[in-house]
């Protein structure tokens, strides 16, 4: 009879529950933020912790950041490698590798910033809260160019006085930016400024983020419109078949043990990787194919300042961040070899030398 | 407890006990959304008086207190009652069914049964908390958590239980 009881007393107060609102802890935390602005002692402590965890993350890194700088993507996966000089607690660096849905709709800044304020972990919005960053960029990342292509993504630049920039990504989804990404930055003085002069938004205590101007900002012609490598991109040969196992083996000293076609619609990417791809660290070695005018190509190249024209390679090629990543162009094809070998412009040459002449 | 691994306990009461405080509260305020404000303001003062805490109890006690102390003053902001003391005591909850009309024999068993009885059930049966936690909540022991329910238990079958059937023999026998 007790146990009978126990239903019937269960099943007929569960007939007296509401839907539940869903949880949220950022609200909670922006009522104890009015309700003790000063937080005076637990504040001290906190930032005590966030700088001593910044200072062994800075240490630790210091030598894990020879990724390139460069932007290699396909409609469905995109690398977004960016040297990191710090972590982000409670974000994967930007070395690890994230979908990206192939979305006809790009977000707006304001967007973003709702993305950042629900999406961000607990732990990640009390740390940018306690660094008290001075302003915060709300952007909307996207682009292509010398048949590269990002995003869209959710990106927002958490300025510190000491000259740091707090840094995070989302690629945006169908379910809007449910990942993110963080890295800490030491950027030039000159680079710096002008981001401050373009900062948009305002950091709350507890570290989510309002935006105050330009809020309706979108990716810079991420989708909707023709690409310019559209054209004869589907003709472009996949590249894991212009360059065989042997010759990667003869270029970068080991024998990849794996190789992951991303697929894409502006030029298809080979990745060539010792255990199964998870974070760009993995790679030893990417060649991307994309079918493009010289024209275009050129114009691309023409916007960069760090471009180093390479001679004797194809018919156009530029080398950026000492060779790590080599574009070349020839015969209607830029072909872009990235790798993080000791002479990676010299392991750059003879792949793009073995996959042109299998073009 | 005033650093930044404190906040990160009570971050995890409140994803471990938000249900639970969201349904005690919305007893306690008689509405859902009242229950739910007084979840979100509560973990709110904890946090903002963490300093205070000096681990003389479980912490979700100590901020299920302080919940609890939110979920008043919703009621009395919403019914304009007085401010209750800060001594708590069971007959100060008075927990009501959110949606009586729905269930009134219920809702009448309920109203029957005296202060502290009825507030155990609601606790157990509502926001389905164990004996464990009630008794930490509530601030008696376990064993008069589970006398208190057997007695408010016994009051109820009276009331919702249904009738016994008599078993064929004894029929037989009469």
């Amino acid at each position: 009879m007790t146990d009978a009881l126990d239903s019937i007393l269960l099943d007929r107060f569960a007939a007296q529950a509401d839907p539940l609102a869903p949880a949220d802890w950022a609200d909670v935390e922006r009522r104890a933020r009015a309700l003790h602005p000063s937080g005076a002692s637990r504040r001290r402590w906190r930032l005590r912790t966030v700088v001593a965890v910044a200072v062994g993350a800075l240490v630790v890194a210091g030598t894990a950041t020879a990724v390139a700088r460069h932007f290699l993507v396909s409609t469905s996966n995109t690398i977004i490698p960016l040297a990191a000089d710090g972590t982000v607690p409670g974000l994967p660096g930007m070395d690890v590798l994230l979908p990206v849905s192939p979305s006809a709709h790009s977000p707006t800044a304001a967007q973003c910033g709702e993305a950042w304020n629900s999406r961000a972990p607990g732990t990640t919005l009390r740390w940018v809260g306690a660094l008290d960053p001075s302003g915060v960029r709300v952007s909307v990342g996207g682009g292509r160019g010398a048949g590269l292509r990002i995003g869209p993504l959710c990106m927002l630049r958490f300025f510190l006085d000491d000259g740091r920039v707090v840094m995070a990504h989302a690629p945006w989804t169908a379910r809007g930016a449910p990942r993110w990404q963080g890295a800490i930055l030491q950027l030039p003085e000159a680079i710096r400024a002008a981001n401050l002069r373009s900062v948009n938004g305002v950091v709350n205590g507890d570290g989510t983020v309002e935006c105050r101007t330009r809020c309706d900002a979108t990716a810079p012609a991420t989708t909707g419109s023709a690409p310019p490598v559209a054209r004869g991109a589907t003709h472009a040969p996949p590249p894991c078949s212009l360059v065989t196992a042997a010759e990667v083996e003869a270029a970068v000293g080991v024998r990849p043990r794996h190789r992951t076609p991303l697929p894409g619609n502006e030029g298809s990417v080979c990745t060539w990787h010792q255990k199964p791809l998870a974070t760009l660290a993995d790679i030893v070695l990417s060649l991307q194919v994309a079918r493009m005018t010289r024209e275009e190509f050129e114009q691309a190249l023409s916007r960069s300042t760090s471009a180093r024209p390479i001679e004797g390679l194809g018919e156009s090629a530029y080398a950026f961040d000492d060779g790590r990543l080599l574009t070349v162009w020839a015969r209607g094809y830029a072909l872009t070899v990235t790798n993080r070998t000791d002479t990676p412009l010299e392991t750059g040459r003879r792949i793009a030398a073995a996959a042109l002449a299998r073009l | 407890m005033s650093s930044a691994r404190g906040i990160d306990a009570v971050e995890r009461v409140y994803a471990s006990h938000y249900r639970a405080f969201c349904r005690v509260a919305t007893a306690v305020t008689g509405n859902a959304e009242a229950g739910r404000d007084a979840v979100q303001e509560g973990f709110a003062r904890a946090l903002a008086s963490l300093d205070s805490y000096r681990g003389e109890g479980p912490l979700p006690t100590w901020v299920g207190r302080i919940v609890l102390r939110a979920a008043l003053d919703n009621r009395r902001r919403l019914a304009h009652e007085a401010l209750p003391p800060d001594d708590l005591r069971a007959s100060d909850w008075d927990p009501v069914l959110p949606h009586p009309g729905r269930d009134p024999e219920l809702a009448e068993a309920l109203a029957s049964l005296p202060p502290r009885q009825r507030l155990i059930v609601f606790l157990r049966y509502f926001a389905d908390l164990s004996h464990a936690d009630i008794a930490e909540l509530v601030g008696v022991e376990p064993g008069t958590v589970s006398a208190t329910l057997a007695q408010a238990k016994a009051a109820l079958a009276r009331r919702l239980a249904p009738e016994e059937p008599v078993p064929i023999e004894k029929e037989e026998a009469r």
